[in-house]
């Protein structure tokens, strides 16, 4: 299982309310932030 | 986030090559130092990890000599940025609220402090601006472009958060401002005249179309000793209101 697939399962139930997206400069590069 | 959230996090470290230390590191400050909030941050390409940083909120603002203690315990986090009992004197608070560990894929563990003031962003706060970069041995020249800039950005309100990158010998990588609620007009105008190109200009511009946001949640600025070295633009989403989450994330993805 890709890490991107861990991370949406660990974090599934923050997730689903509330998730923070953050891009910069840098084309195909972003974060996830759980709150 | 709460600390009971903290175990899916060092569950997550495992599955990434790179972040065996910064897990060992945060637990053993999150057991000592009992941060009241937590945020997390996967900083991605693609669908791969590149770093991963935990915020942390101090229960109550440390003094330098209790800072000193309590990074000690992250073991292999440093600090040799600016004292931060000066930087809270400089923008009138009592100390830095919270503290970031970062690592990334290339084993670098970095360090940020963020500080919160609630001084409204109006004309006074441009008297504490510059005892700021001052105290963080910028050049003064930079305080009048800093500010020109928050001037645009900042709405009416308090000014927030304030970060600081490590740096060597109490000068700090980067300081960081984190303007809240920025209308897109404001920040798309304020990139492009930063020299963004326009090609990525619109990709975020689509982004934000993706995410149904009138202005970003954060429109975070940097500047290093040389000046501007970089922004971020923040969009806090509700998925469970959004019609096709799955989709929305994968087309975000590709961009």
């Amino acid at each position: 299982m890709s890490t991107s697939l861990i991370f949406q399962h660990l974090f599934r139930g923050v997730l689903a309310h509330q998730v923070e997206y953050s891009y910069s400069e840098a084309e195909h590069r972003f974060t996830t932030m759980v709150p | 986030m709460k600390q009971d959230l903290l175990s899916q996090v060092v569950e997550l470290a495992k599955k990434i090559s790179f972040a065996g230390q910064w897990a060992w590191s945060i637990q053993r400050f999150a057991r000592a130092i009992h941060p009241d909030q937590f945020l997390f941050r996967v900083d991605w390409h693609h669908n791969e990890p590149t770093a991963v940083t935990l915020y942390c909120r101090f229960p109550s603002e440390p003094s330098t000599s209790e800072f000193q203690k309590a990074i000690s315990i992250a073991r292999g986090f440093s600090w040799n940025g600016p004292d931060p009992s000066a930087i809270g004197l400089s923008l009138g608070v009592d100390g830095p609220r919270g503290i970031a560990f970062r690592v990334t894929n290339k084993g670098n563990l970095l360090t940020a402090l963020y500080f919160r003031s609630e001084q409204h962003s109006g004309p006074s706060w441009a008297e504490r601006l510059a005892a700021f970069l001052a105290t963080c041995q910028y050049p003064e020249g930079l305080a009048s472009m800093i500010e020109g800039h928050l001037k645009e950005l900042y709405r009416p309100g308090p000014v927030g958060v304030i970060g600081l990158d490590e740096g060597q010998n109490g000068v700090p990588r980067a300081v960081k401002f984190d303007p809240p609620n920025v209308p897109l007009s404001v920040t798309f105008d304020f990139l492009a005249r930063v020299g963004v190109s326009s090609a990525r200009i619109n990709a975020l511009m689509t982004i934000a179309a993706g995410l149904r946001a009138e202005s970003v949640t954060y429109a975070g600025v940097q500047y290093g000793y040389e000046g501007f070295s970089g922004f971020r633009l923040y969009f806090a989403c509700e998925p469970s209101y959004a019609r096709k989450p799955v989709r929305q994330r994968i087309a975000l993805n590709a961009l």
